[in-house]
């Protein structure tokens, strides 16, 4: 007999063994930057078949965009002279640093709740740490590059 | 109906009576299997996910019961207290104005209404909607507790224990009544017979919410530095999801601002200062709810269910 399925219980994919707790990326956002943290929770939200997925997807997306806006209006900001240069950097780096931790807050609270489901339906986790670690090393070595490429690259990646 | 079927449904029922909300599911999970359309069967599934704050799920599944039976009114009022945790209030009200009008005789809309009101903080009018529940339903035991609770809200610790009593000499084994007696006892410093309290309710129910939060009360007040996370993470999520992540979020932009304006203005010592006290709090509140929640298991491990459970 078929199993009926609740709407808001995961539906594992072929990637599923793959999947961390939510805390990995959420540290990766703080250790490594955006650009390892939003896509991991993408892929584990995908791994598991979170019912809320593209819901996710759709939050990392908004979440580039958003930094991408709110650059973009502080140098606005800044050409026309309403801030100093100081000021202006200062305030870019705090809007995009609380920007990353609302998304990313967001993002892990919505599919904390997923993988609890997941862990009761016998779902095993992997730890996270070693990706961690290497998004912070990875971060360290490429930040002067990064920064050389321009506010694009480092706004995106930050 | 099918026998099996049947049979599936009152098991269910009874796990969910007995708070064995996991049991309850699996054997709802059987009858849906068998005949989707089986309005009784989602409506106690609707029951059974909002006992696991599964909101979400719960506002689904009595979707699926009200499409079945549109006049379902267990189902509606599910979808009442599912809206009440949602904190969907207005949304909330008028769906259980649309039930009094079809049952103005039925007690439990009273009592679903003075719920409402009391999460609204309106204790007044929660009261009066109590007394208006116990006005069509006198024995109804739940809706007494609901009134101790308030008295006991309102400060009046001696009327509430009355209440609580009275309750208890009618059914000894009432679960929102010795839970209740467990405040009152917490209040006035008696942390071991408030312990007693919760460790009864607990063996007839491991996953009561209210016997957990009274648990989880007696280990704030025995410990002050842990009792501390307990008090402020109440407040920061007392009003739901969204404030607490505004909360957080907020937080963390007025340390970030209060770190580059002392930064600017070189103010190195006071900027040390800020950060020290940031990662102080970062790491206690990792720390504390994790030391928190393993006393809370060990002392519930000790916990032997009934036979019931």
């Amino acid at each position: 007999m078929n199993s009926y399925a609740i709407i808001d219980e995961p539906k594992p994919t072929a990637m599923a063994h793959l999947a961390v707790q939510p805390v990995w990326p959420l540290f990766a956002v703080m250790f490594g930057g955006s650009w390892l943290s939003w896509p991991w929770f993408a892929f584990n939200a995908f791994a598991v078949g979170s019912p809320t997925k593209w819901k996710e997807l759709g939050a990392v997306c908004v979440g580039f965009v958003g930094k991408l806006l709110i650059a973009f209006g502080l140098i606005a900001l800044f050409d026309a002279g309403v801030t100093s240069q100081e000021t202006g950097f200062l305030a870019l780096i705090i809007a995009l640093d609380v920007w990353k931790i609302a998304v990313s807050y967001w993002l892990y609270i919505t599919q904390d709740r997923t993988i609890e489901l997941f862990k009761y339906t016998g779902g095993k986790l992997r730890n996270g740490i070693i990706l961690v670690v290497a998004g912070f090393y990875i971060n360290q070595r490429l930040l002067p590059w990064i920064i050389k490429q321009g506010l694009f690259v480092m706004v995106l990646t930050r | 109906m099918n026998p099996a079927n049947h049979r599936l449904l009152l098991e269910a029922h009874q796990f969910l009576m007995f708070g064995n909300i996991d049991a309850a599911i699996e054997r709802l999970r059987q009858v849906l299997a068998d005949d989707p359309n089986h309005a009784d069967a989602h409506a106690l599934m609707g029951g059974a996910l909002l006992a696991k704050s599964r909101v979400h799920a719960c506002l689904h599944e009595v979707q699926l019961a009200l499409q079945n039976e549109p006049d379902h009114a267990g189902a509606r009022l599910i979808e009442v207290r599912a809206l009440l945790l949602k904190r969907s209030f207005k949304i909330a009200h008028s769906k259980l104005d649309e039930l009094e009008e079809i049952d103005p005789s039925n007690a439990e809309i009273h009592r679903t209404r003075a719920d409402l009101f009391s999460v609204q903080g309106q204790i007044d009018r929660a009261e009066q909607a109590l007394i208006e529940s116990l006005k069509l339903d006198p024995e109804d035991l739940d809706a007494q507790v609901d009134l101790a609770e308030i008295a006991l809200q309102r400060g009046d610790r001696p009327k509430a224990q009355h209440l609580a009593e009275q309750v208890i000499r009618e059914q000894a084994s009432h679960r929102g009544a010795l839970v209740l007696m467990g405040f009152c006892c917490l209040q006035v410093g008696q942390i071991d017979e408030a312990r007693a309290m919760s460790r009864s309710v607990l063996m007839q129910n491991a996953e009561d919410p209210d016997a957990l939060r009274l648990l989880v009360s007696i280990k704030a007040r025995e410990n002050w530095f842990l009792g501390f996370w307990w008090h402020l993470n109440s407040w920061v999520t007392r009003s739901g999801e969204k404030r607490t992540m505004l909360i957080l979020v907020l937080a963390y932009a007025l340390f970030r601002i209060v770190d580059g304006a002392l930064a600017i203005n070189d103010h190195s010592s006071a900027r040390a200062s800020v950060q020290w006290v940031w990662i102080a709090l970062c790491v206690y509140s990792w720390m504390a709810p994790a030391i928190f929640i393993g006393m809370l298991k060990k002392e519930l491990g000790g916990i032997k269910l009934s036979d019931d459970f």
